[in-house]
């Protein structure tokens, strides 16, 4: 009864994010990245959220059908592979055309008198970037405009440390488990809000699979994540797979799984334009030339992981511990806390 | 019981691994973030005769992407450095042609200067402001010698990466003083019998890669 209150105001809440949905500006100076190169810089990282997104989402019982309700932190750990420190970075239109512009650059030491492709450049977890030096071949427009440009540089990451979970994990007599995840925080006076819900189900009494063994368990589940700020950021990523587990001891369950996930999304920026006819953005690329917005597409390089653990129980929770091998190699320790525990 | 207790153990053990795995200079690294920013010169001389000396200023204030970092620089490395001959105009009024003429200029140096404002100027921003900061040594950024402008003509192929000398004394001088002087030494035309060749136009360009790091 009293959840129904809640609820309300949730949807309520939901509503009014939308309907007063304000743009995040940001000055037309800011010339770093052009959205291309923001989506392949950034790519990684959205990796990594997307990874510890779906971190944690079986494993931590044995779904024997008593009612449950546990707090659950997770922390991950994610080791960064070489492949994913760098991307194939755009360059100015004009450095095709070496009538408009000469270039040239250092790559392994030497000077190269033309255009490198792939233009590899650091991503977020990378590490130095390398400038490409432009003479333009005419002093008129366009052609002046092609310029020596330079990149971001990584943060010369091996390892990063993902989203920690806190979660609510809601254990039922059917045999399944609901998990529930919720934050909010306002960001330039819009309200950013993350939820996520999983769901876990046993199915291997269906079958009877393992006739009257039930320390072995196999199950289906699933999970979808959603975060948004107003119609500036939308991010939503969703893994679906299946899990087994075998109860060694009342103190000790031990699991394995697979899941195919993906994520998909959005964040996007205007410019402040005010006067820009007056005020020439200086930058060899167009897109930063006109301030146009900044538009970029979330993208994961991880579509599958497959994880295994180990899961240690106590009267009043548990601690589970897991390895995950996925594009980026995952490490991850949990916590349990049971707030409610009932016979079934 | 003792099976119980080994697998705690084996917690505890893994539990370390996990924060042995952590401890790495992750916190240190996100904590900065590091970009390059290419700072062009242009240096349009007009009736310049040669050998001879003259100096660019540079003032990094100008540039929004300094100012806006600024209070949380931690680092400014100067990258690498590239010089060109844009356009060049002998004294006769001919201009240079890249496919037939040869034109070799013994050598050209580089320097920087580090710039100091000049005593009693409440606002210093014009380049009429500044002046040499002689307390601080001189840094060659690069010398090329046997110049054969063919090769320098409207060509960036001549980076030159700069010692990490110059880039530690550029990280302590920037924060307060982010001005400096870009000093071109141009020696003798090859086969030159006069003290002096002149030439009516010689546009250079420098282009000068600065690494900044600040602080998130």
């Amino acid at each position: 009864m009293g959840f129904r209150k809640e609820i309300i105001y949730f949807i309520l809440f939901f509503f009014a994010s939308l309907t007063y949905a304000k743009d995040i500006v940001i000055s037309r100076n800011f010339v770093l990245f052009t959205s291309q190169n923001l989506n392949g810089y950034l790519k990684p990282i959205f990796t990594s959220l997307n990874q510890s997104l779906n971190n944690a989402l079986f494993g931590t019982s044995n779904l024997d059908g008593k009612f449950k309700v546990s707090l659950n932190l997770a922390f991950s750990s994610l080791l960064i592979p070489e492949e994913q420190k760098w991307f194939d970075a755009e360059v100015p239109e004009g450095f095709f055309d070496t009538s408009a512009t000469l270039t040239s650059q250092i790559r392994n030491g030497e000077i190269v008198s033309f255009l490198v492709k792939p233009n590899k450049q650091p991503t977020i977890y990378g590490g130095s970037s390398v400038p490409i030096f432009a003479a333009p071949q005419n002093h008129k427009y366009p052609d002046s405009v092609y310029k020596t440009i330079a990149y971001p540089e990584g943060l010369h990451l091996n390892l990063m440390i993902g989203l920690p979970v806190l979660q609510l994990i809601f254990e039922t007599p059917l045999k399944n488990e609901i998990r529930f995840r919720f934050f909010t925080m306002p960001i330039q006076g819009e309200s950013f809000v993350y939820l996520t819900i999983g769901f876990n189900q046993r199915i291997d009494h269906l079958f009877e699979i393992f006739g009257f063994d039930k320390r072995k368990n196999i199950s289906i589940h699933t999970a979808f994540h959603r975060m948004y700020r107003g119609t500036s950021f939308s991010l939503t990523s969703y893994a679906i797979g299946i899990n087994v587990s075998n109860q060694f001891n009342e103190h000790l369950i031990g699991y394995l799984g697979v899941q195919h996930e993906n994520l998909d999304g959005y964040f996007k920026a205007i410019k402040d334009t005010t006067g820009l006819n007056n005020d020439i953005v200086n930058s060899p690329f167009l897109e930063l030339r006109e301030a146009r917005p900044v538009a970029i597409s979330f993208q994961t390089y991880t579509k599958w992981q497959i994880k295994g653990g180990l899961n240690l129980l106590f009267s009043f929770g548990f601690v589970n511990f897991d390895l995950t091998f996925a594009s980026q190699p995952m490490i991850s320790l949990g916590f349990g806390l049971f707030l409610e525990k009932k016979k079934k | 019981m003792m099976y119980g207790k080994r697998i705690q153990i084996y917690f505890v053990l893994l539990f370390v691994l996990f924060l042995k795995a952590c401890d790495t200079d992750f916190i240190g690294s996100i904590q900065n973030f590091r970009f390059q920013i290419p700072f062009y010169f242009y240096v349009n001389y007009f009736d310049k005769s040669i050998p001879d000396t003259s100096q660019v200023f540079a003032n990094l204030n100008e540039y929004e992407e300094f100012t806006k970092n600024k209070s949380r620089l931690e680092k400014a490395e100067i990258v690498q450095f590239n010089y060109w001959i844009d356009s060049l105009v002998y004294g006769n009024n001919q201009p240079f042609d890249p496919k037939k003429d040869t034109l070799v200029i013994e050598n050209v140096r580089f320097f920087l200067v580090f710039a100091k404002p000049k005593p009693n100027i409440p606002n210093p921003r014009d380049t009429s402001d500044f002046e040499p900061d002689t307390t601080l040594p001189t840094f060659l950024l690069g010398e090329f010698k046997e110049v054969n402008v063919s090769d320098f003509y409207r060509k960036p192929n001549h980076i030159y990466v700069i010692s990490t000398e110059i880039s530690q004394v550029l990280t302590e001088v920037v924060r307060n003083r982010p001005y400096f002087y870009l000093v071109s030494e141009y020696g003798k035309v090859r086969g030159q019998t006069t003290p002096k060749k002149y030439f009516s136009l010689i546009f250079v360009r420098f282009d000068v890669v600065i690494r900044f790091t600040v602080s998130l």
